[in-house]
Formats: C-alpha cells, sequence, structure tokens
C-alpha cells in the first residue's frame, strides 16, 4: 500500500503550486526548504504539527487534506471513464486503460477502482466467468486494508459481487453479501449515504425473489433511516416500493397505499426526477390522490 | 496553535475505548505504549504515516480524526447547555456558566463560544447596544484563521451579526452579511449544508422585508443545491418560500399551487407535522389534495 506521507505530499505540492508559491516562501518559520522539499516528495513522515502549519499557510483545512475524498477529482475522472467505456460495451478498451493506469503511482482508491474495472471488463468479454470474477473481486475487497482505507470502494466491489451472484440465480449468496454489508459499521456521512443505497437494492432484489414480507422490512429501515438523515436520494424510491410490498402482501387499506404512491410521486417532483415522475404517472395512475398539471 | 494534537489525541482515545481496546493492544508492533499514551495525552504531535497506523487498527478512516473540532462533545455540551439558557432566556444563569467554564476550559472553539454567547447575551439584557454589540462580534471573526480553524462558528457568528442588524431594520447592513458569507468558499460537505441553512434564513428576512424578487433568486439557489447535495432538511421550507413569494408576486397560480403541495408532501415525507400544519393553516385553499 502507498503511504500516506506520499498522498499528502503531492497534495501540497500542487496545492502550492497552485497558488504560485515558493517552497521558500511556504516554508518560512515552519521548517527548512530541505525539509519541505522532502515532506513533498513524501521522503519523510512529518509531524501532524508541520503539516497543520503548512496547510494554515495554504489556507487550507486539514479535514480537507485528509478527507478519503481528497483525490476525488482523479478518481472521479477514471470512474467517469472508464464506466462509459463499460457501458458502451468497450471491454479492451478499458482492459488498456487500466493497464496504462496500473503502471503509474496512484493512490489506494484509484488502484482498485481499476483493479476492479479489470475484472468486470474481463468478465464481460467472457474471458472470466462469473465465478472466478466473483472469486477474483472477493479477494480484492477481502485485503485487511481495505474496509477502512477505501470503503467506498470496499461496498462498490461487493455490490458487484453481490450482483453476479443475482444475476445468475444464486439469491442466497447474493442476500448473504447484503446482510454483511448492512452490519458493517457507517461511521462517516458519505458511507451512511451510500448504506441507504444499499438498503434499496437489497429490498429491490428481495422484491424480485418474491420475499415481500422480509422486504418490506428493508423498506422500512431505509424510510426511517431517510427521514432521520433528511437525506433525499431514495425516498421516493422507498415510498414507491412499500407500496409495491404493500400490494403484494394484499395489504387490506388501500388508503395507505394510495398515501404511499402519491408521497413518491411528489416526492419525484420535487426532486425533479423526471423520468421517475412519469413511471408512477403510468403505472400506477389510479392510486394518485391528485395530478399536477 | 498545539490544539490539534490535543483534539486527534482525544479522538483516539474515545475512539480506543469505544472499541474497548487496550492502549498495549493499540500500540502492538506500532510504537511504544509510552508514546500512545502521549500521543493521547496530545503531549507528542505523532508523524502522519504513524497516525495511519493507528487509524488501521483502529478501523476508522483517518479523517475522522481529524473532524472539525467543532464537532467534539466538550464543545457540544457547552453549547447545549448555554444555548439553552439563552432560549429560556435566562441571562443571569447563562453569564454565571460562561464563567465557570471560562475558568475551567483552555479550548479555543470554546472560548469563542463563551465570548459569543456572552455578546449576544448583553445585548439581549441591553447592557450594551447592538451597534457596540456588532463591532464586537465582527472583531470576533476579524482574525482570519478563524474561518479556517472553526469554519462553522465563524458562520454562526456572521448570521448573528446579520440578525442584529436586521432586528433594527438596518437591511442594507444585514443583505451585506448575508452577501459576503454566501461568497465564501464552502468546500467540506458539511459547510455546504450550513450554506443552505443560511440561504433559507436568507429569505426568510426578504421576505419580512417585502423584496419578494430577490427572494425567488435565493429560493431557486437553495433549491438547486438542496437537490444537488440530496440534502432535504430545507427543501420542504424553500417550496413553502417560493409558492409564497411567487404569489405575492402574481405569479402562475398553478405554480404556486404546486410549490404548497410540494412542500405539504415534503413536510408529509419526512415527518414533520407542525410544519404540515402550518401548511394547511396559512394556505389550504392552494394545495391540490389532503392525506
Amino acid at each position: 500500500m502507498i503511504p500516506l506521507s506520499n498522498s499528502i505530499g503531492n497534495q501540497l505540492r500542487r496545492i502550492r503550486l497552485e497558488q504560485q508559491l515558493t517552497q521558500k516562501e511556504v516554508c518560512q518559520n515552519i521548517c527548512s526548504q530541505a525539509e519541505l522539499s522532502k515532506i513533498e516528495q513524501g521522503k519523510v513522515s512529518a509531524t501532524i504539527e508541520t503539516i497543520q502549519k503548512i496547510a494554515n499557510r495554504l489556507n487550507v483545512s486539514m479535514l480537507q487534506l485528509f478527507e478519503e475524498d481528497a483525490q476525488a477529482v482523479l478518481f472521479q475522472e477514471y470512474d467517469q471513464g472508464w464506466t462509459q467505456l463499460f457501458r458502451n460495451q468497450k471491454f479492451d478498451a478499458v482492459i488498456n486503460s487500466v493497464k496504462e493506469t496500473l503502471s503509474t503511482p496512484i493512490n489506494i482508491n484509484v488502484y482498485l477502482l481499476a483493479k476492479y474495472f479489470e475484472l468486470i471488463a474481463l468478465e464481460g468479454k467472457k474471458r472470466l466467468d462469473y465465478r472466478s470474477c466473483i472469486s477474483e473481486l472477493s479477494f480484492l475487497a477481502d485485503q485487511e486494508e481495505v474496509w477502512y482505507e477505501s470503503p467506498l470502494m470496499y461496498i462498490r466491489i461487493k455490490l458487484a459481487i453481490a450482483n453476479y451472484y443475482y444475476l445468475n440465480h444464486q439469491f442466497v449468496h447474493s442476500r448473504k453479501i447484503y446482510e454483511a454489508l448492512l452490519v458493517m459499521d457507517y461511521n462517516t456521512e458519505e458511507l451512511k449515504n451510500l448504506r441507504i443505497k444499499i438498503l434499496y437494492n437489497h429490498a429491490q432484489q428481495l422484491f424480485f425473489q418474491e420475499d415481500y414480507r422480509e422486504g418490506m422490512k428493508v423498506t422500512e429501515i431505509g424510510i426511517s433511516e431517510s427521514i432521520e438523515r433528511k437525506n433525499s436520494s431514495f425516498l421516493g424510491h422507498f415510498f414507491y416500493q412499500r407500496a409495491n410490498f404493500k400490494e403484494k402482501l394484499e395489504f387490506d387499506e388501500i388508503k395507505k397505499i394510495k398515501e404511499d404512491y402519491t408521497l413518491s410521486y411528489t416526492l419525484f417532483t420535487a426532486f425533479n426526477l423526471e423520468r421517475y415522475v412519469e413511471i408512477v404517472e403510468k403505472g400506477r395512475n389510479d392510486y394518485l390522490l391528485f395530478k399536477f398539471l | 496553535m498545539n490544539s490539534l494534537p490535543v483534539s486527534i489525541g482525544n479522538e483516539i482515545k474515545r475512539i480506543r475505548k469505544q472499541k474497548k481496546m487496550t492502549q498495549k493492544e493499540l500500540c502492538e508492533g506500532i510504537c511504544s505504549q509510552a508514546e500512545i499514551s502521549k500521543i493521547e495525552n496530545g503531549r507528542n504531535s505523532p508523524t502522519i504515516d504513524l497516525l495511519q497506523q493507528i487509524a488501521k487498527r483502529l478501523r476508522i478512516p483517518m479523517s475522522m480524526l481529524f473532524r472539525d473540532q467543532y464537532k467534539s462533545e466538550q464543545f457540544r455540551e457547552c453549547d447545549r447547555l448555554l444555548n439553552g439558557l439563552f432560549r429560556s432566556q435566562q441571562f443571569d444563569e447563562l453569564m454565571n456558566q460562561i464563567e465557570q467554564i471560562r475558568s475551567r476550559s483552555t479550548v479555543k472553539e470554546i472560548l469563542l463560544l463563551l465570548k459569543y454567547f456572552e455578546i449576544v447575551c448583553n445585548e439581549r439584557t441591553k447592557k450594551v447596544d447592538f451597534r457596540t454589540s456588532i463591532s464586537q462580534l465582527v472583531r470576533l471573526t476579524d482574525t482570519a484563521e478563524v474561518w479556517f480553524e472553526s469554519p462553522q462558528m465563524y458562520l454562526r457568528i456572521k448570521m448573528a451579526i446579520a440578525n442584529f442588524y436586521f432586528e433594527n431594520k438596518q437591511f442594507v447592513h444585514s443583505e451585506n452579511v448575508y452577501e459576503e458569507i454566501l461568497n465564501l468558499n464552502f468546500d467540506t460537505i458539511e459547510l455546504k449544508k450550513t450554506r443552505i441553512k443560511i440561504m433559507y434564513n436568507h429569505a426568510q428576512q426578504l421576505s419580512f422585508q417585502k423584496n419578494y424578487e430577490k427572494g425567488l433568486n435565493v429560493v431557486a439557489t437553495g433549491i438547486k443545491e438542496s437537490l444537488a447535495l440530496d440534502d432535504a432538511s430545507f427543501l420542504g421550507h424553500f417550496y413553502f418560500q417560493r409558492g409564497y413569494f411567487t404569489k405575492k408576486t402574481n405569479g402562475d397560480i398553478k405554480d404556486v399551487k404546486r410549490d404548497f403541495t410540494l412542500s405539504y408532501s415534503m413536510f408529509k415525507a419526512f415527518e414533520m407535522p407542525s410544519y404540515e400544519q402550518l401548511v394547511i393553516d396559512s394556505h389550504e385553499e392552494f394545495l391540490l389534495y389532503r392525506f
């Protein structure tokens, strides 16, 4: 794994250059120029106090410097590029681009992303069957450090595994992955929000497996966590899901089903999710208590 | 300046205890127990690589150790206590508590919090007039470090200034404060969420000033940023404000109905019954349906 002093050093250098400052200007009264140079190159591990002084001089906060998504921009660029290629089934292009990236110095997040795309592209090409792909992905995620160094990638890899199981009708396995994911420790804002997405996917899969009772429970958890966190990403979907479950379970209070569909309809409208608004309008018109003109 | 090792040490200790680990278990193979003890007490400034290993052993992301100090337990506790006294207008007791906390605390953020409450309390009891209070608050935020070291406190002080101006009908000044803070660089998610709250307050003031046109602009930005952040905290309120502003500017009645209905549904979906009732009581005739 890449030591932290490397990536922090890189960042300090990048920020300093962005602000068009010389090493001499930055290190004044903090440390020697030689030391700053070593810090920037990751050759020494500075104390947090020194890093703080440098960060203050550069007007960036420590949190910003150490946030998991510190290199988020770079990560996002790779992610968008590969996702697009993958969606268009340009698997060879993904594999080549990944190889190139892996030969350059990258942080743990990008490394995991690259490996992840390499594996799913190989599966896409059918050079790797889904079972082997799953075991390779599991090997990638289950190395000791992955969960806390890159929890987002950890979850993403696990979700991919669950999805492969699901697509191949191995419902018991896919369900186990979800259950294991949901008992992890979600200690940052970003992770807590991601947990809501996992709940939603899990409930969707339970719906297709026709386990409506269990699915309904998961949806209810999703609703209460969304409300508690004031998270709007999935609340509309959850209400829609709950109404679906209630229908399947032949819930006798039709009024409650109508309320759920109507809430999902208004939330989709409030969040400008036109595609979903249309889906509710088309599929569940009779259940809506009203319609926007 | 050395408050960072202290707060990091506190965090390490807190999380270690929460995970029921001993110092020995935490430091094994990483450093000596004497060193971990010094780090926890804030007497040693660890290197970032050592800190990385500690975080790994604690199974937490590094960034957790750098949480905004605003959020530290101690701070929150003081804030809760003082805020409670302020809201229930127990000003004598408030000043009393401020003195007591001041005599035993050395944390920079908490001292800043105490000054803030002292100033607003003196203004409320009319011991100091609002102009002087404002200039005292301005002085608190004058040093550049405040914004970087405790941005949440910085914003809170600025909002108090805007509020004093507003209460005393100095609308131009209060406007200027809002514009100034909204131009700052909100770079963390937490700050971006605070920014949404600021926009809501700003729009509220514009509503009292009957400046509906400008209010519409502020609310539009608020809605856009709430959607981008997936933050529903103020979305229902924003739709309510937009419905109201649109009504006041004789906008399309269809849009007014849509906005009030959206706000009503949001309050319902997010289980905020008192606001839900408020929409019914004040604008029932605009609602497209009722549950």
